[in-house]
């Protein structure tokens, strides 16, 4: 295989490949000496190559109202410039977008897709009718598929499919390796948003206990803005 | 708020808030520590998300103390490769402690974690698998 066509719904302005997942697989396939384009509803970009791309923010109503047409174009627009892929990696888990609108080009051209799953389709918050149809949506692309992955085995295990692997997110190793610094004794670090979610509540209750147990500790608080 | 109620409990001069730090910058702040943790709150939904600043942590060859989620708890050797803990202070700062207090086990964490996610976790080897499941 020489060349692996990403499909998301939103790249940086700085490198190809918005979310971390595609960036992570358009690293591993690069790495592995496949071509690798990530083509969204608003520009086909080359992974490794400097690109700008304008666009909507994902969720605003100008991304809802042209997502399914344009990313149709697109993937033809993909097509045209570099041939049919030896696979289409979809990044999902929009149920209502990207696989859903493309599958019919994919369909004509018989080219291996790959669902890969990050996160949950359905919130918490979700009604149920939604969640019923983004089920069957979900299903249905699922049994047009070559192949299902995702970092959550609790993902692959609603999922009907013959074809399903398990993909942690993976690391940048180059970035995250270890580090000749001198270390501080008993400094407690913290990463990520202070947001419930991340358990941001605990963090001072946890520093005043250990103190309180006689512990002479220090936390390291470094805030990223990032999900998980 | 975290900075307000450090004052309130008389912590602030044990606290470091580095604000929003560029991503590079990331590896060589967290490398300064001898702990690192996330405690991640245990919601239904945070089952079923694999969070991507656990294996990166750990190829920092950091010990880390983390929530006790599916994805972590089904991925990773606990008490070996990292510490779980439940979703409370007392058992973070048991989990926190143990790592701080015994040098030993503090290295073997951080090793263990380390090896496994050089070994398993590059997105080179994660792309090879989907090619070979294809």
């Amino acid at each position: 295989m020489t060349y692996i066509l990403i499909i998301n719904d939103w790249i940086s302005n700085l490198t190809a490949g918005g979310t971390y997942r595609v960036q992570g697989f358009a690293r591993g396939f690069s790495t592995l000496g496949f071509k690798v384009l990530i083509t969204t509803p608003w520009g086909v970009t080359e992974y490794g190559r400097y690109n700008i791309v304008d666009q909507p923010n994902v969720g605003s109503p100008l991304y809802y109202a042209t997502t399914g047409l344009i990313l149709s174009m697109q993937v033809i627009r993909s097509l045209v410039k570099s041939g049919l892929p030896d696979l289409v990696l979809v990044q999902m888990p929009s149920p209502f977008t990207k696989a859903l609108s493309i599958l019919p080009i994919l369909k004509l051209i018989d080219v291996p897709l790959v669902l890969d799953f990050g996160d949950p389709w359905w919130k918490r918050a979700d009604p149920m009718l939604y969640k019923y149809m983004s089920s069957k949506l979900i299903q249905f692309q699922a049994k047009e598929s070559i192949l299902i992955s995702s970092s959550s085995k609790l993902i692959l295990k609603l999922i009907d499919s013959r074809n399903k692997v398990w993909i942690p997110n993976g690391v940048d190793t180059e970035l995250f390796g270890p580090k000749h610094v001198n270390q501080c004794d008993n400094l407690v670090g913290f990463l990520g948003s202070f947001t419930k979610r991340n358990g941001a509540e605990l963090i001072i209750p946890i520093l005043s206990e250990l103190v309180r147990r006689g512990i002479d500790t220090r936390f390291l608080l470094v805030e990223v803005i990032c999900c998980i | 708020m975290i900075r307000k109620e450090a004052i309130r409990k008389g912590l602030d001069r044990r606290i470091l808030i580095t604000g929003n730090v560029p991503r590079h910058r990331i590896p060589e702040l967290l490398s300064v520590c001898s702990v690192l943790v996330a405690p991640y709150m245990e919601s239904p939904e945070l089952h079923f998300i694999f969070p991507t600043k656990v294996p990166e942590v750990m190829a920092l060859r950091k010990p880390v103390v983390t929530a006790r989620l599916y994805e972590i708890i089904t991925t990773f050797k606990i008490n070996e490769e990292l510490l779980a803990a439940e979703y409370n202070v007392v058992d973070y700062a048991n989990k926190i402690l143990m790592l701080i207090s015994n040098n030993s086990l503090r290295n073997k964490i951080a090793e263990n974690g380390y090896i496994r996610i050089r070994r398993d976790f590059t997105w080179e080897k994660l792309a090879l698998k989907i090619i070979k499941s294809v």
